[in-house]
């Protein structure tokens, strides 16, 4: 984060959105829909990043800002009849709420009890999801294929499973996040949010009610992981509590410090990464959690900073 | 002169200890005030009540006439008084322009009611306020990477582009070499026609070149208050502090 470019920038992510937008014409079906699921995957890990890579607040609850906009949207269709794009409204606005409630309550902390605070109230929304099970089905969720109508736009009409709506709808949903990430970068407050990461108490010692800003990155974090999770739900036609666990929260981290924290493509090629090295590994051997791990810690030693951090660290120090 | 900050018996106890008691403070605007004192004697805590860090025990603070007590250190940094850290206390990751900048824009997000959008204008204001302290040619080097002379100037650079009316300075040539200091002295001179200036310091030479007011701290109470050659003729300074 030395010197900003936001020319080389804008260049540099135009160039991954249209090569990610080309690629459905040539990826094979099963890799089509592969890439499907990590652009969708990789807007949550974003979201997870504004908070841990550009405001230095590290969250072990983001679980349920995804389920809370998946859950959001899935009731909304599922039991309510409302269609994609009302129910992806309602998805985001219910998200804005949780992440703004729990952000007024855990911002009154820091570090660890920090951590500590947003791992228990990810933990009550699994466990409400469990509890309120006349709604949310438990632990099986339900399936939304049925309820789903397409999507109507002008003349055309668009069904959800389709793999090529899928695709350009997850596409979409990246190329908004990736726009919004970088812009938020290039801001002013963007600039405060990175002070607050790199030192608060000489932000607040600068005149800046650094609450305030803590607060905004929550609740456009929040917000950003729980339209992922309305995607989702629409995209991939289930809702389920596996969403709310404590491994879909540590899921974001681990794509994000594998791809670079603080880099606004690191939690695609995390995201990416991760993905096709357990479909690799578990393909080949059952034990793949521990070729994964031994990976990941063979990585945190070479490469704390993360893949991207290492080539903005070693060629592009300009990389947002 | 005008009174631009006054306090009023201002206290504060950590437990048992009383580290500031009942202190009277009257700075007039334009002036430079040297606070002196043994270690231990309240210079820091006194300056942290004034700057927000610290919450005061019992007592005011008034600045140009408002009560501004119970008010926060960024509310207190909006309302013109800046803290520069006794220990160095920058964006260390940064480059020195990034550092500037982000005090630059704060200062004008205050005066203008909005975040500045133009890089443009914020450069400008990085720049003029770099070569103030004559680190410009830094600009680029990550604040970690500076010489220490240099970080504490950074420091003060970020105290200017906050624009205090207040400028807080504590023990800033601590560490400094001679050459440095020479340089920082003629600084603070050069900024005492637009702001007023509390330093804290223990070089006595440093502190007898610019002071116009000595305040004298002891125990946590102001033991004595005049003009430098005044105290040093404060046969009860120099018991206390110069060491008889």
């Amino acid at each position: 984060m030395n010197r900003r470019s936001p020319k080389k920038t804008a260049v540099l992510m135009a160039g991954v959105l249209l090569l990610l937008f080309v690629l459905q014409f040539i990826l094979p079906a099963y890799h089509h829909s592969t890439f499907s699921k990590i652009m969708v995957l990789a807007s949550y890990a974003m979201g997870f990043n504004i908070l841990l890579g550009y405001t230095g607040l590290m969250s072990l609850g983001h679980a349920m800002f995804f389920s809370t906009g998946m859950y959001a949207t899935g009731i909304s269709v599922y039991h309510f009849g409302y269609t994609g794009i009302p129910a992806l409204g309602i998805g985001v606005l219910c998200t804005v709420l949780v992440s703004m409630l729990l952000g007024l309550v855990a911002l009154r902390t820091s570090g660890v009890s920090f951590l500590i605070v947003t791992l228990m109230f990810g933990q009550a929304v699994f466990l409400s999801i469990l509890y309120f099970d006349q709604f949310t089905l438990g632990q099986d969720g339900f399936t939304l294929t049925k309820e789903l109508e397409p999507l109507v736009l002008g003349n055309a009409s668009y069904s959800y499973t389709d793999p090529t709506f899928k695709y350009n709808a997850a596409w979409f949903l990246f190329a908004l996040s990736l726009v919004i990430t970088n812009i938020l970068i290039i801001s002013p407050i963007g600039r405060v949010l990175i002070a607050i990461r790199e030192n608060e108490e000489r932000t607040q010692m600068l005149g800046y009610n650094t609450y305030l800003y803590k607060l905004f990155a929550m609740t456009l974090s929040g917000a950003l992981s729980g339209l992922a999770g309305s995607v989702h739900a629409l995209l991939f036609s289930y809702v389920g509590a596996t969403f709310a666990e404590i491994h879909h929260s540590i899921a974001p981290l681990l794509w994000t410090l594998l791809g670079g924290v603080g880099t606004t493509l690191g939690p695609l090629l995390g995201t990416g990464i991760m993905h096709y090295l357990i479909d690799f590994t578990s393909g080949w051997t059952s034990a793949y959690l521990l070729i994964v791990g031994a990976i990941l810690v063979l990585l945190v030693i070479g490469a704390p900073q993360g893949l991207m951090g290492l080539v903005r660290q070693k060629r592009l120090p300009w990389l947002p | 002169m005008n009174s631009l900050l006054k306090t009023e018996g201002l206290s504060k106890h950590f437990g048992g200890l009383q580290a500031v008691e009942g202190v009277d403070l009257d700075l007039n605007e334009g002036e430079i005030r040297a606070v002196i004192g043994p270690n231990g004697a309240g210079k820091t805590t006194l300056v942290s009540l004034l700057s927000g860090r610290l919450r005061p025990s019992s007592g005011r603070i008034h600045l140009n006439q408002k009560d501004i007590t119970s008010f926060s250190a960024s509310r207190k940094v909006q309302f013109g008084i800046v803290y520069t850290f006794q220990v160095t206390s920058l964006f260390f990751n940064l480059s020195c322009y990034e550092n500037v900048a982000i005090a630059v824009q704060g200062c004008r997000a205050r005066e203008e009611g909005f975040l500045p959008r133009r890089e443009s204008d914020i450069r400008l204001n990085v720049r003029k306020v770099l070569e103030q302290v004559g680190i410009q040619e830094n600009e680029e080097t990550i604040a970690g990477n500076l010489a220490y002379g240099h970080q504490r100037l950074l420091e003060v650079a970020m105290g200017l582009a906050s624009r205090p009316k207040l400028l807080i300075l504590d023990e800033p040539t601590q560490g400094l070499a001679e050459s440095e200091i020479k340089h920082f002295c003629s600084l603070i001179r050069g900024l005492s026609d637009s702001m007023t200036i509390l330093l804290i310091e223990h070089n006595m030479q440093v502190v007898l070149e610019l002071a116009e007011q000595i305040t004298v701290m002891d125990q946590g109470r102001i033991l004595a208050e005049g003009t430098p050659s005044e105290i040093e003729a404060n046969i009860a300074v120099q018991e206390s502090y110069l060491g008889g």
